[in-house]
């Protein structure tokens, strides 16, 4: 607890002083100066829980075995935002589309954490801790990548901090304000209460933090609600002077067992709110969209057959997104980046889902490595220590 | 042996104390606990009279078609823009309804440990009411009352088979909608099939827990044998399943079922129609997987979020000793010297914060509008009743309710409260009934500039974020 103490202390010093900022990256690990790499470079993780279908998302419309695992899924075919002879967007991928075609988005098919049981909640640990197995408290892996480099600072939006974010470093949340401001007296009372409870303390000097950076700058916003509003928040604390250069949203909803829906539907409304999201990030950002990276990630894919309520059930591979001014970096060249394994019968998982080729956390490696500075060792001894020893081809 | 403070009977145990109580509680808190274990089926007054779930079933299946129609010839009269607004109404209404009598009741309870044990047991078998699934929307509190509270004084497995009956789970989780790949449906159209969800989740959640030791051939095995597990709403031919059971409740409806044998966990399950999931969800109950399962939970909410083994290890045993009798399990956790460590606490949850806040506040009256100011609080904090994230119900870690922007938001309701009603109390007086002696809060609330300022640094305090 001692050590969390610390990292909340620099934190609150770093955001009111600039003049400290000469004093961070003391701790062992990599800094700025070491990697030539630019510290502006902003990272926005969007964790979308429930379990994408990502064959609806990214369409393997050329396969010709597709119709007879899930015609009732398929769009018709005059709708689909066609990436190449092969694969298609979801008609309601209209902006990412554009995005994809000025290279401001990467698709990677076929990707999966190390977890391959079905069990959301398993599946949605290790996406967030990186390791290869589930377990009961991990840290998260984003978390463990802001004790190495201190100058990293990340932001939750939501008032609760997800597994990826928990850990030794502190880290902030935010959600929009719904009640009247306080006294600061009262507060300053309450904050001497507050600094003899060890969990407790550091929570509130972050959340009091937050305020301060958005404070004005947020409430011309606020007539904004649900994920719009903090896609919106999301793009003022990377746009803030002091503010995070990590912020981490979640989106839920994903899980659907029924009535998904083809062109219209539960899951074209998701795709079309991911869709609008982007959108909203990139107008949002404005200039800084240049240097930031979107990584659009799920805990698992869906079957490939459609099930009995029209709906496809817990899978395996599924689809991640990069988006960003340059993301063209990490793509192969191919509109959708990585190795494709075929939906013939034999290269289904169990038959049934999927097969992952991709391993996400190569692609967080190479997130982390090209675009926020740290060297591919760290990352793969400390950050995701199981990812040298798995069997996937790599990204 | 255990010390058995007053306060963590009533905090940590209960749902906050009442500064009423203490006198009471103070002779015997472990018997305070124990006296109320046989009264957790009582139905509190303010749920009697409510409709039983198959009527607000039919009532929101009603609803539900008679949007659709209107929808549906494209053309809409002002009889039923009408007819719409009004059903809309009703929807927003029964919503609310069921958030504030569900919050009234805590805040109310007279046996506060067994209300808090019916809402585990309602969180381990969690629904949630969305618009996507509209025919149950009206039944959340019902299916509580139903399947959950009116087991309490039985075995885990009539309460695990009573879920799996109710209309609102079998909707939640899809099950209606899975059929059997050679049932007479599946025989007669095209495209029918299984969906595992239910079925998963009984494995996952409700039974042996994720490593359980069950693999994804028993997940199938288990939605086959739950195949035809329904609710007696009209099919698309208009007809309801079976026509002699009451419309809205749960009916077996033999023309979706699996036919066949299936081996679920190494056993095979013969087609014996119904009977056939009985068999099988007994035999999950008495699983040595789920006694675990199950006293890992229990022990994670009511001790520690990390218990310490020997308290699951009890609890387990007791479960598998009595094949799940709940009310020995109950008393099991009451004689947990580790319950009673002060050193073992728990972060409040949203609902366990606006709950404890309000109980500590005597005299505020449940009106309507209180009531909404409070519901909304909860939402506000993604704590809405019957709105759990996921089907593994609401977390409870200290990690997921104490984030950074959660804890200001519990201060600024708390500042709003202080505000309400902070000079009609005075702190000072409320403080050593409510917590224990802390001469650190004591001094603040003494040295505060006001009774509102007051009010609100003891209810804001990190001392009352804890169930401890």
């Amino acid at each position: 607890m001692s050590q969390h103490h610390k990292h909340a202390l620099n934190r609150r010093q770093f955001l009111k002083s600039t003049a400290l900022l000469a004093g961070a990256g003391s701790i062992p690990g990599l800094s700025w100066a070491s990697t030539g790499i630019s510290g502006n470079n902003k990272l926005a993780v969007i964790i979308l829980r429930g379990a994408m279908d990502g064959l609806s998302a990214v369409i393997p419309y050329g396969d010709p075995l597709l119709a007879s695992y899930r015609g009732a899924l398929i769009p018709d075919d005059s709708s689909l935002l066609k990436l190449d002879n092969y694969f298609a967007l979801h008609p309601a991928f209209t902006e990412s589309f554009k995005l994809q075609q000025s290279g401001e988005l990467g698709i990677v098919h076929a990707v999966a954490s190390a977890y391959r049981e079905r069990s959301h909640f398993d599946g949605q640990n290790v996406l967030e801790s990186g390791l290869d197995i589930a377990m009961p408290n991990p840290s998260g892996w984003l978390n463990r990548a802001l004790q190495l480099q201190t100058q990293q600072q990340a932001m939750a939006l939501g008032q609760a901090v997800p597994l990826i974010l928990r850990g030794e470093a502190s880290v902030g949340s935010w959600s929009p304000p719904t009640l009247p401001a306080m006294n600061g007296d009262t507060l300053s009372r309450l904050q001497k209460l507050y600094d003899m409870d060890s969990f407790l303390r550091p929570r509130l000097l972050e959340a009091l933090n937050a305020r301060e950076i958005v404070g004005t700058d947020m409430d011309s916003e606020a007539s904004l609600t649900g994920f719009p509003a903090l896609v919106d928040a999301a793009a003022s604390f990377l746009n803030a002077v002091n503010g995070p250069n990590i912020v981490v949203l979640e989106n839920d909803g994903w899980d659907t067992h029924a009535n998904q829906g083809t062109e219209q539907g539960t899951l074209p409304r998701k795709f079309a709110e991911l869709d609008a999201s982007l959108a909203q990030l990139k107008l949002g950002l404005g200039s800084t969209w240049q240097n930031t990276v979107v990584v659009v990630m799920t805990e698992f894919g869906r079957t490939v057959r459609v099930n009995g309520s029209l709906g496809t059930d817990h899978g395996t591979a599924s689809v991640a997104f990069l988006a960003g001014g340059s993301v063209s970096k990490f793509t192969s060249g191919s509109a959708v980046t990585g190795p494709w394994p075929g939906l013939g019968e034999n290269s289904l998982r169990d038959g049934r889902d999927l097969q992952p080729t991709n391993d996400i956390r190569q692609l967080l490696v190479e997130v982390l490595n090209l675009h926020m500075g740290y060297d591919q060792r760290t990352l793969r001894e400390l950050v995701f220590p199981g990812l040298s020893a798995s069997g996937f081809t790599r990204v | 042996m255990a010390l058995y403070s007053s306060f963590i009977a009533a905090n940590k145990f209960g749902l906050g104390i009442q500064p009423g109580e203490l006198t009471e509680i103070d002779s015997d808190p472990r018997g305070w606990l124990l006296a109320q274990l046989p009264l957790a089926v009582r139905l509190p007054p303010r749920y009697q009279g409510m409709e039983p779930s198959a009527r607000l079933i039919q009532t929101a299946y009603d609803d539900y078609r008679a949007r659709q129609m209107i929808q549906q010839d494209g053309r809409v009269s002002p009889n039923e823009v009408q007819q719409f607004r009004e059903i809309r109404e009703r929807n927003a209404a029964f919503f609310r309804e069921q958030a504030n009598q569900r919050l009234a009741v805590a805040i109310e309870s007279d046996t506060p440990f067994a209300e808090r044990l019916v809402r585990f047991w309602s969180n381990h078998f969690s629904i949630s009411l969305g618009t996507n699934k509209p025919t149950t929307l009206y039944a959340g509190l019902a299916y509580e009352n139903e399947a959950i509270r009116a087991n309490m004084n039985g075995r885990f497995e009539e309460m695990l088979i009573s879920v799996a009956t109710h209309p609102v789970m079998l909707t939640y989780l899809d099950n209606i909608t899975s059929i059997g790949p050679n049932s007479t449906a599946a025989q007669q159209r095209n495209g029918l099939g299984l969906n595992e969800n239910y079925a998963r989740e009984t494995l996952e959640l409700h039974t042996l827990g994720v490593d359980g030791g069950y693999t994804q051939d028993d997940v199938i095995a288990l939605a086959r044998i739950l195949t035809g597990w329904t609710v007696n709403v009209p099919t698309r031919n208009g007809n309801l399943p079976n026509p002699q059971a009451t419309p809205g409740s749960f009916v077996f409806y033999p023309v979706l079922h699996e036919p066949g044998t299936q081996q679920l966990l190494g056993k095979s399950y013969f087609n014996t129609g119904v009977q056939q999931g009985i068999s099988a969800l007994r035999d999950l109950a008495r699983h040595p997987s789920t006694a675990y399962f199950i006293a890992g939970k229990l022990a994670r909410h009511f001790v520690a979020d990390q218990p310490p083994a020997s308290a699951v290890e009890k609890l387990a045993q007791v479960f598998a000793q009595t094949q799940g009798d709940l009310p020995s399990l109950h008393t099991a956790l009451v004689e947990l010297d580790e319950a009673w460590d002060p050193a073992m606490k728990k972060l409040k949850t949203a609902e366990d914060f606006v709950v404890s806040t309000t109980r500590a506040l005597p005299g505020v009256p449940l009106s309507d509008e209180v009531l909404k100011i409070l519901t909304d609080t909860l939402a506000s904090f993604n704590q809405r009743a019957f709105t759990a994230p996921s089907p593994a119900g609401w977390p409870e870690q200290a990690e997921h309710w104490g984030g950074p922007d959660a804890l200001l938001k519990r201060i600024e309701f708390i500042n709003m409260v202080g505000g309400a009603v902070g000079p009609d109390f005075d702190a000072r007086d409320i403080a050593p009934l409510i917590l224990p002696e802390d001469a650190d809060l004591q001094t603040a609330v003494r040295r505060s500039e006001s009774r509102t300022q007051a009010l609100t640094l003891l209810l804001a305090s990190p001392q009352f974020q804890w169930r401890a």
